[in-house]
């Protein structure tokens, strides 16, 4: 069985347990690694049927498995490239003497990876995303790029090097004839052109937004609509600078998936590399977690050996500090900070997070939230 | 609207550069408003009057219809821009190679140059009309029968003297002398009122040597024995002087030499389709032709013979045909005038020497004449009516100075008129509008600003408005540095300084050319962009400037060695190329474009 086919039996699961929601998306998924034109067409009708009738989940089920029998009897070679896609070498970057400075940061990312890049604000994380995608100069280090389609100059290497800003630009004319504009460029085929535009629009969730204007859109959207246009140009590397800023949980939650997906294709996969604040979210979805303090990125530090690693467990309650040092006074407690909301607290290694679980549950504590950031990044927010 | 979608849809799949610059659509309503302005162009002269006019090619900036072609171009680039910047691919690093960047600023040009030539259209238009409404053999015909009635027209006297006389031919190789100091008393001459009249035979002496003042030069032999000289003529590389020989009695010819039909030589209206040069037209006014300087004797000679003859029919019906004929052109025309066949021809008709007794004026207000140099002439004759007895003593008769010629013409003027001055601008006008090439006179002010329009959009879009803006305080401050060293050099040094300040122009395009090809990354991103914008928007200008130089040089190096002899030819290469200088520097233009996109993609791709 090949991984395509796997995918599409995966998909075909989805729709048996009704994660109609889920299973579409997954589907539009394999359908776009199909890079055949039917398919595409036949996907974006499924859309238009899917959103006009949207309470008919029988009829859906049925004509979704129908298309993923089709999907499935295409052949979808697989990408099979190991080769570091960007290699970026103690990069650096200052702003002059006593000014804030970047770096080293060295780096390796392959297609399929999802890097996350975190940090406060002010730590560089969009300094270090523009010099990945050679919007400025690097003071030092070495920059290395590898793509599957060579490139042929400089302007040719900024063609494939592709960043979303956080503020993008404002788009202007019809929302499809920016995207078609897109396709043109990048030398598609003029009859492929529209269903390439419609299956995008399809995946991203743009269907019943596609005729609406640049300032009739919510931000989630916009995003999404960028999103769409920096796919069509089949990017091997994307670099995102704080792609969640201004959208809800939910949407967080759903674009990251989405772009996880995307960049996780059978034949076009994508490296990815995303800024946030949004630390769990991201976590969730990366291969690795970049943190950067004061411009300083130590991959060292961040990836202790997992004997030596201490619990450290964030706390929501309403207990006193006194409460809690009682209950955790049989465990190796090494401190307590409290921050004004929330209580951190640092174990040592042999404690196990589902003991304190225990503990706390026994004493009849309250709790709001409780959270182990052992591994998470977070642990570097609330040191 | 569903098909201007499918159109554009089409479009945008195969050449995004056509769809994303519009030349489709902008093609389509400048060829709207070209239509438009042909109609206008065919509608505005339908009244021959609007023809009566010496600057009728002008009419189209003269009219305020200019106004409106530039009110409608600015509305038509104004919509067009910020169609097209809507999308830019360049700006978000789509890929674009040399050619497609270069299409797009081919586009702006023809964009451009279609959104504002409407003249042209207009032009076109109205020369239709003119070729409809006047058409060739048609006006061959009028301008006949405006020639052969014109002699009759009586306007003023000057034509109707006997020294106009050519016919029969004893009298076209005759100069007729009428200044009164210069006749021999001795011999036979003519006396009418205060003129005087003397017929001599000539000689030429044809002389092409010139003097250090590059004079021709006078021949030394008469001017040894004093030979009085009639007059002379140059043609081409040569005067030809005609000296007096002796008089000769035209008694046997004339019968009289008051003011007569007979004496009447000139033609009013010349047609011919092939002297088309507008200025040359202007230079040919037939009021500076001379007497002596006239090369058409042969021309006269022939209208002259024709009247003669005519008059010698006798055939009143003949001459009545032929005042008709003019006066339904007239009307045809819608020349002003008053006058009718019945009443023309009972002034005219005076079967013998067929005098000129009746006068006419030549516009409607009756100020006729007011500007015949005799007018002037007779007016200081009766100022100086004291001088007369001075010359008496000379034994010129002197004459009641009332007794002049234009005293006569002033007793006999009619109460009618004939606006001639309007005939002959209209015929004038027509004959323009036909044959005037306005296109190649033209073409290079549009095509130069459709040029520099497009370069300046082209840098805003490769580049972006700051930029720009800073390249136009760049050039300000750098003009402006330019004047002031070459002020200084002016006031202290002041050796050949428009060599100085042209070389210094020089030298700084140069530098601004050469800096973002060599050296892309030397300087930020925007002092690149800056000197790019500035070499985009200038090499034209830099080229011509090269031309210059060249020419500065050959011309000061030809006279340098020629001294200021006529004989070395000095023409330098900006002459030499002439109006192809312009098409030449199009040609360098758009291939340094093409080449400069090079430039253009390596400067994009720069990191700040």
């Amino acid at each position: 069985m090949t991984k395509h086919e796997q995918r599409v039996s995966e998909v075909i699961r989805f729709f048996d347990n009704r994660d109609i929601f889920l299973g579409f998306r997954k589907l539009l998924d394999c359908a776009m690694d199909t890079q055949d034109m039917s398919i595409y067409r036949e996907a974006a009708a499924l859309t238009d049927w899917k959103e006009k009738n949207p309470e008919d989940t029988e009829n859906l089920i049925v004509k979704a498995k129908e298309l993923l029998n089709k999907i499935n009897n295409v052949k979808v070679p697989e990408h099979a490239g190991e080769q570091a896609v960007l290699k970026a070498e103690n990069i650096t970057k200052s702003y002059g003497s006593g000014k804030f400075s970047l770096g080293p940061v060295s780096l390796t990312l392959r297609k399929g990876q999802v890097f996350g890049l975190v940090g406060e604000n002010g730590n560089g994380k969009t300094t270090l995303l523009r010099i990945l995608a050679r919007e400025i100069a690097e003071t030092q280090g070495i920059l290395d790029f590898h793509f599957t389609r060579k490139f042929r100059d400089e302007y040719d290497l900024r063609t494939k090097l592709i960043y979303i800003p956080q503020r993008t630009d404002k788009w202007y004319g019809s929302l499809l004839d920016n995207l078609r504009f897109v396709l043109a460029h990048y030398g598609e085929k003029p009859d492929e052109i529209e269903p390439r535009v419609l299956m995008m629009v399809a995946r991203l969730g743009l269907w019943n937004y596609k005729h609406l204007k640049w300032s009739e859109l919510s931000s989630g959207y916009k995003m999404r609509f960028e999103l769409a246009r920096t796919l069509l140009r089949k990017p091997e590397i994307l670099l995102l600078d704080e792609p969640l800023a201004n959208l809800d949980v939910l949407a967080q939650q759903i674009i990251l998936e989405d772009l996880k997906a995307i960049s996780n294709s059978v034949n076009n996969p994508i490296a990815l590399i995303l800024s946030s604040q949004q630390l769990y979210e991201v976590e969730k979805i990366s291969d690795k977690v970049i943190f950067l303090k004061n411009g300083k990125y130590n991959e060292s530090a961040q990836t202790t050996e997992p004997e030596k690693q201490v619990l450290i467990i964030e706390i929501d309650t309403d207990a006193s500090r006194e409460r809690l040092l009682e209950v955790f006074s049989s465990f190796a407690l090494d401190r307590l900070t409290f921050n004004g909301g929330i209580y951190t607290a640092y174990f040592d290694s042999s404690t196990r997070f589902s003991g304190v679980i225990i503990a706390l549950g026994a004493a009849d504590i309250r709790l709001t939230y409780i959270r182990d950031i052992s591994a998470s990044t977070r642990r570097f927010f609330v040191n | 609207m569903n098909l201007v979608n499918k159109i554009n849809k089409y479009l945008i799949e195969r050449y995004p550069t056509i769809w994303n610059t519009r030349v489709v659509w902008m093609l389509a309503i400048s060829m709207a408003v070209h239509i438009v302005f042909f109609i206008f162009g065919y509608f505005s002269h339908t009244d021959p009057v609007s023809m009566q006019t010496s600057r009728v090619m002008e009419d189209y900036f003269s009219s305020g219809l200019i106004m409106v072609n530039i009110i409608i171009s600015m509305l038509m680039l104004v919509g067009w821009l910020v169609m097209m910047f809507k999308n830019n691919g360049f700006k978000n690093f789509y890929p674009t190679g040399s050619a497609r960047l270069f299409g797009q600023f081919v586009c702006y040009l023809v964009i451009i140059f279609t959104s504002i030539t409407f003249y042209f259209s207009y032009m076109a238009g109205f020369r239709t009309y003119i070729n409809k409404a006047y058409p060739n053999d048609e006006l061959v015909k009028n301008v006949e029968a405006i020639n052969r009635a014109y002699p009759f027209l009586s306007l003023d006297y000057q034509n109707y003297k006997v020294s106009n006389r050519l016919y029969p031919d004893v009298f076209k190789n005759l100069y007729c002398e009428t200044a009164a100091d210069l006749i021999d008393y001795n011999r036979k001459y003519y006396k009418v009122r205060d003129e005087i009249y003397q017929f001599y035979s000539v000689y030429k002496v044809a002389v092409t040597e010139r003097d250090e003042y590059s004079e021709f030069k006078y021949p030394a032999k008469e001017y040894k024995a004093k030979t009085p000289l009639a007059y002379k003529v140059v043609v081409n590389d040569t005067c030809n002087y005609y000296f007096k020989k002796e008089v000769v009695d035209v008694s046997p010819y004339l019968r009289t030499a008051e003011l007569s039909y007979y004496n009447f030589s000139r033609q009013f209206y010349k047609l011919d389709f092939n002297e088309i040069d507008f200025y040359d037209r202007y230079n040919n006014y037939p009021y500076y032709e001379t007497a002596a300087g006239d090369v058409n004797t042969e021309r006269n000679y022939e209208i002259n013979r024709q009247v003669s003859e005519l008059l010698d029919r006798k055939n009143p019906e003949e001459i009545k045909k032929i005042m008709n004929d003019f006066l339904e052109i007239s009307k045809q025309y819608k020349i002003k005038n008053n006058l009718s066949t019945d009443l023309w021809f009972s002034w005219v008709y005076h079967p013998g020497n067929f005098e000129v007794k009746h006068f006419v004026h030549t516009n409607e207000s009756r100020d006729a004449y007011t500007y015949a140099p005799e007018a002037y002439v007779a007016a200081a004759v009766d100022t100086v009516a004291g001088d007369a007895a001075a010359v008496a003593v000379t034994g010129i008769p002197t004459e009641d100075s009332r007794n002049t010629t234009y005293n006569y013409y002033k007793k006999n003027l009619t109460v009618h008129y004939y606006e001639i001055d309007s005939l002959r601008d209209l015929l004038r006008s027509v004959e323009l509008v036909k044959n005037v090439d306005f296109v190649s006179k033209n073409i290079h002010v549009y095509i130069w600003i459709a040029f520099f329009f497009s370069t300046l959009i082209f840098s805003f879009r490769v580049t972006n408005l700051r930029a720009v803006i800073f390249t136009g305080v760049t050039t300000g401050v750098l003009s402006l540095l330019i004047g002031l060293v070459s002020l200084l050099y002016t006031m202290s040094v002041s050796y050949r300084q428009e060599y100085f300040i042209a070389y210094l122009v020089l030298a700084v395009g140069t530098l601004i050319l050469i800096i973002p090809v060599v050296f892309t990354r030397a300087g930020s991103k925007l002092f690149t962009a800056v000197l790019m914008n500035m070499s985009m928007n200038g090499f034209v200008l830099y080229v011509l400037l090269v031309l210059g130089i060249i020419s500065m040089h050959q011309n000061d190096d030809c006279y340098a060695e020629a001294g200021y002899g006529y004989t070395r030819n000095c023409t330098t290469i900006l002459e030499q190329l002439d109006m192809n200088t312009s098409y030449l520097l199009l040609a360098a233009g758009l291939l340094f474009l093409y080449s400069y996109t090079l430039i253009i993609k390596k400067w994009k791709a720069l990191p700040e």
